[in-house]
């Protein structure tokens, strides 16, 4: 057998708790932070602060606020028609978005890709009107149908265009519950190794941005993109110590490292020889 | 040298030799054949449908693909074919009666070969059938404790294909693509432009 018995790299240890329930049904969207609707425009987020891997270099860490897109309309009005247990016209000056939670799918009036230029407009949703209903207007098997995880990435991935959500700490070890469905996604640059990586352990976007070396936007991208379909989660926290103490502030893990295999070149090669694009 | 290869396995009918003629740099030699008369009765038993096919990288190496399906009876094969495996792509087909058996039976076939190198699961017939989901195959797989990329393919499309090899590929070393010169220690540019991705 030649198999990657001694290869370092499987001996990294998830952190994710494989006890907990597994993963069942379908995701609800997150919850904004603000809610999307008749609300005046939030100030602007404030201009990009700068950080640094742990090598101190430094990168931008430009900020979108999801609620403020597409993106966010699409998953409050998904909760609410879900709550509801109903179908939801989202109306505005972009082609009409009718979401069945029930079958997870939406009709995007033109197809999906005609929101291509609206995703990435600040402040659209304020101009929204959900119609509820109970009858649902197109056919379900309508050619236009999109499944809402297809959607929302795209609605992200064109809401965040590099930016990190607000509030999303650098600082916070994220894993991954599951590997994306990426031959019916936007596979976006360095998306596949971020999900390798985080579907293995455990891992901050500084972390990930250094060990991957990757420009810091495709790693918000692909955050933006993963969490908006509720795939990503924070490390569960480590059960309380035995002693009380005052709450320490969270410390990041120490920064882990990635063992080359032996086989690098090789897998290298034929990684490079399938690539698509 | 040591004689690198990917297989490909899962139950008949599931795409194993259309993924490899996707992705091969050769027609793939394939042993399926038509039953004639005589053996049409028998073709259950007497064949065996093993599929080969190449990738041709550069400086003369080459990585070999092999279609098993798998059966009990050639159980004996599993350990000629598992040497020098870089990992296993298992494809199965919603198409036949009971797909998470399927997987089932062939995680654990393939178990000692899966524990050693990578997986990668590939399910066709998601658009003649949509159940079992997606999410029914992961939880099939957290049961059997194994973490594997899972994507919803058709082995008639390559690019399906390669990107599920793809994942295999990085399943095993996260850092593999990582071809880019070490970030600068200057500063950011004082305004990054935004940048599409959709
Ligand atoms: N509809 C559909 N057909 C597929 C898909 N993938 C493969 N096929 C077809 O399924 C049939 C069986 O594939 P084959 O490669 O012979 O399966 P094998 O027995 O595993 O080698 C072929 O006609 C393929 O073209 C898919 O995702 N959807
Ligand atoms: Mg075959």
């Amino acid at each position: 057998m030649d198999g990657h018995g001694a290869d370092r790299t499987r001996r990294w240890t998830p952190n994710r708790d494989t006890t907990g329930p597994p993963p069942g049904g379908r995701p609800l969207p997150p919850r904004p932070t603000e809610t999307t609707l008749a609300r005046p425009p939030a100030p602007r987020p404030s201009p990009p602060a700068t950080a640094s891997t742990h090598d101190e270099t430094p990168f931008e860490v430009p900020r979108y606020d999801p609620a403020r897109f597409l993106q966010g309309l699409v998953a409050t009005g998904w909760r609410q028609a879900e709550e509801r247990g109903q179908s939801v016209h989202l109306q505005g000056p972009w082609p009409t978005i009718a979401v069945y939670p029930s079958s997870f799918a939406a009709v995007v009036d033109g197809g999906q890709d005609s929101l291509r230029a609206y995703a990435g407009q600040q402040d659209l949703p304020r101009h929204a009107g959900l119609v509820f209903t109970r009858a649902p207007l197109y056919h379900v098997n309508h050619p236009d149908m999109v499944p809402l995880d297809i959607l929302l990435w795209k609605l992200a991935l064109g809401a965040s265009r590099g930016r990190l959500p607000l509030d999303t700490s650098l600082d916070t070890p994220w894993t991954l519950g599951e590997w994306p469905n990426f031959t019916r996604l936007i596979v976006t640059p360095g998306a596949m190794s971020i999900a390798a990586l985080w579907t293995r352990q455990a891992c901050t976007l500084r972390q990930t941005i250094h060990l991957l070396n990757l420009p810091p936007a495709d790693v918000f991208a692909f955050y933006a993109a993963a969490a908006a379909i509720d795939l990503i989660h924070p490390e569960l926290p480590p059960p309380p110590a035995p002693t009380t103490r005052p709450a320490a502030s969270p410390t990041p893990p120490p920064l882990p490292a990635i063992n080359p295999t032996p086989r690098r070149g090789l897998l290298r090669k034929v990684f490079d020889k399938l690539r698509t694009t | 040298m040591t004689h690198f290869k990917i297989i490909f396995s899962g139950p008949v009918g599931a795409g194993k030799t259309t993924a490899i003629a996707a992705v091969s740099d050769i027609p793939p030699v394939t042993t399926d054949t038509e039953p004639t008369d005589e053996t049409r009765n028998l073709k259950a038993t007497t064949t065996i449908a093993m599929d080969y096919g190449v990738l041709h990288l550069d400086g003369d190496e080459r990585v070999h693909l092999y279609g098993t399906p798998g059966q009990d009876r050639f159980s004996f094969m599993r350990p000629i074919l598992a040497e020098g495996a870089i990992g296993v792509i298992l494809l199965i087909t919603n198409t036949r009666p009971a797909p998470l058996a399927d997987l089932n039976e062939f995680l654990d076939a393939f178990h000692t070969v899966i524990q050693d190198t990578s997986l990668a699961v590939g399910v066709t017939g998601m658009d003649i059938h949509r159940h079992p989901s997606l999410d029914h195959y992961r939880q099939t797989l957290l049961h059997a404790h194994v973490t594997a990329p899972v994507f919803e393919v058709d082995a008639r499309r390559r690019p399906d294909i390669a990107l599920l090899v793809q994942a295999l590929l990085l399943n095993i070393d996260p850092g593999l693509d990582d071809t880019r010169p070490p970030p600068t220690t200057e500063p950011p540019p004082a305004h990054t432009t935004a940048r599409d991705y959709w």
